[in-house]
């Protein structure tokens, strides 16, 4: 049997039988692996042990005949431990954990491990507004999963105008014409960093971002409900 | 000798003020809910409890409002040669109606010769009360409550005064963070107690009026927080 | 009929000890604690009828003991009366809290009296037989 070695983001934890744990962690090169913990409900502490949610462990595990392995040895690389100082975070955490879990059900490109894994670092940084994580988050998904709203031109292909207010259209994904639409130029340059794939550390740095996040923040969580599964 | 006060933002001051509202609000909320359970027949010992919850309060309070005024320059640190050790056993007076209520042990371990330091005994004692009240809350939220301990000994750096107990999550990374999260979230010091922790930030502002601080502490197999006070000299030479 | 079962996860002593007095006269038994994982523990003793849980606790925070305490199949069905010194205003709307760990109640401490919180006790234990 082979053992493999990786690192991981444990995405789930489910209790199995008198002793046992299957975790599910999200690698960046074994894509999703389901993993039986031989002992772990046993353990001193039922909370910590080497597969801690909100973490980044080194593992080595035992491939199986089926989808389940086992593991053989964990060791904590980083733990994001700012985030269960705050109840919004923790819970938003949780949230992100089960998205990704579910959306890699059939597929678990790297692409997800680099998604959580910024997620999680900037949840666990409290100079990143959770709004702002929120949106980045929502924004990467629909990019990855190839639903990319249409921030270049309008509905109609045509360019978009600096004066010209819009409003997003959900059919086509993308903005249309509007004299009372929320989106004018700052939302829209905004929406452009956040889908060129912008890092939450330099989209924080913008200037009145705090703003513009509330204003688009629905369009992505809407998008994202609309179009991915929950 | 006179100490000077080190300058805080307003932003610091509102955040303390904030912590504090969050401590007393539970504090208000433990009296109304044990008034609600002894509505009816209110017993001596309700009353007692009332009364030492009250006191825990009003000793949070005024720990403050001396932190305040030292910021804001009202008042300033007078350095004198100060016992530690004293100063520890009066922390303890204050703190033992506390202590008993939340069924916590509270000793002070003291050195076999004497612990002379430069210090302003009040803002001393109110630092290490404040200390000793989240210290004390703290083990009161374990299942098995362990002691804690006012310890005082000496280092290379002076005279190291602080809170100590049997806590394995206390490290100079979880004080860092907390000292981060402290503006910005309600549950700042998580590794140490539930809740603000209102009493370690008033015991820093206190102790940054003494231009002093607290730090992670060793001390006889425990973790804790300490100051560290400079060796009175003036003294040793007698 | 044996008396309803009510795990109090509650890291105060004060408050933990008139709550589980109040619980007790409402006619439950109340097995307290104090720490997320002293809670695991007794409910691995005996499975409640009812999990009031505070959401500030040392250590581990309310909801990530709810996490582990819902990841036990024994245990998914059990209702959780949440019982905080949370704000609304941080916890927002029921609505708002995480889906799949069976939060049938919100209750905020400051606006809560003890006959309102045995109350809600009541009556989801009433409505739920543990395994």
């Amino acid at each position: 049997m082979n053992h493999c070695k990786t690192v991981g983001i444990v995405i789930s934890r489910v209790n199995y039988g008198e002793a046992d744990r299957i975790v599910t962690v999200l690698t960046p090169d074994y894509g999703k692996v389901s993993l039986m913990v031989k002992g772990a409900r046993r353990a001193k502490s039922k909370l910590a042990g080497g597969v801690e949610l909100f973490s980044v462990s080194e593992i080595v595990f035992m491939q199986g005949k089926s989808s389940l392995h086992t593991l053989v040895s964990a060791r904590l690389e980083r733990h994001y431990g700012h985030i269960t100082a705050d109840l919004s975070r923790t819970m938003y955490g949780y949230e992100v954990l089960k998205a990704v879990h579910k959306i890699t059900e059939e597929n678990a490109e790297p692409a997800y491990y680099s998604l959580l894994q910024q997620v999680l670092g900037a949840l666990d940084n409290f100079s990143v507004a959770i709004e702002l994580i929120r949106v980045w988050f929502d924004a990467r998904l629909l990019a990855i999963t190839g639903h990319t709203p249409n921030f270049s031109t309008d509905r109609s292909g045509q360019a978009l105008v600096a004066a010209t207010r819009y409003m997003f259209d959900f059919d086509s994904m993308a903005l249309f014409a509007s004299e009372n639409g929320a989106y004018g130029e700052s939302e829209i340059k905004f929406c452009r960093l956040l889908l060129e794939g912008r890092s939450l550390a330099s989209l924080a740095g913008i200037a009145e971002s705090e703003g513009i996040v509330t204003t688009i923040a629905p369009t992505f969580a809407s998008a994202r409900t609309f179009y991915l599964p929950t | 000798m006179q100490g000077e006060a080190e300058g805080v933002s307003v932003g610091e001051t509102d955040t303390l003020f904030v912590s504090l509202a969050a401590q007393l609000h539970h504090s208000f909320m433990q009296i109304a809910r044990l008034s609600e359970k002894s509505a009816n027949h209110a017993s001596p010992a309700d009353w007692r409890v009332i009364g030492d919850i009250s006191h825990a309060a009003m000793q949070l309070t005024e720990s403050y409002t001396l932190s305040v005024r030292l910021q804001n320059r009202q008042l300033e640190a007078q350095l004198e040669p100060v016992v530690v050790s004293a100063v520890l056993h009066e922390a303890v007076r204050e703190l033992m109606p506390l202590a008993s209520l939340l069924g916590v042990q509270l000793s002070v371990v003291e050195p076999a010769r004497g612990s002379l330091a430069l210090a302003d005994p009040m803002i001393l004692k109110a630092a290490l009360t404040s200390l000793g009240q989240v210290f004390i809350l703290s083990q009161s939220q374990q299942d098995e409550a362990k002691p804690v301990k006012f310890g005082v000994h000496r280092s290379r750096y002076g005279v190291v005064a602080g809170m100590y107990g049997s806590m394995g999550q206390l490290s100079t990374q979880a004080f860092k963070r907390a000292q981060q999260l402290h503006q910005r979230t309600t549950e700042p010091f998580q590794a140490l107690v539930s809740g603000p922790a209102t009493g370690v930030f008033v015991a820093e502002n206190l102790l940054m009026g003494m231009s002093t601080k607290l730090h992670i502490s060793r001390f006889q197999a425990m973790n804790g927080l300490a100051v560290t006070l400079p060796n009175c000299r003036q003294l040793l030479l007698v | 009929m044996s008396k309803k079962r009510v795990l109090l996860l509650e890291p105060d002593v004060l408050l933990g000890d008139t709550y589980r007095s109040a619980l007790q006269k409402s006619g439950f038994v109340v097995d307290w604690a104090k720490t997320a994982e002293g809670a695991i523990r007794l409910a691995d003793k005996r499975t409640p009828h009812v999990a009031v849980v505070e959401l500030q606790i040392a250590q581990h925070n309310g909801v990530e003991f709810l996490y582990e305490f819902k990841s036990y199949a024994e245990w998914i069905a059990v209702p959780v009366v949440i019982h905080t010194s949370v704000s609304a205003v941080e916890i927002a709307a029921v609505s708002s809290l995480p889906s799949g760990l069976n939060i049938v109640d919100v209750l905020h401490k400051s606006h809560t009296s003890l006959d309102e919180l045995c109350s809600v006790v009541k009556k989801q234990a009433s409505l739920h037989e543990p395994l």
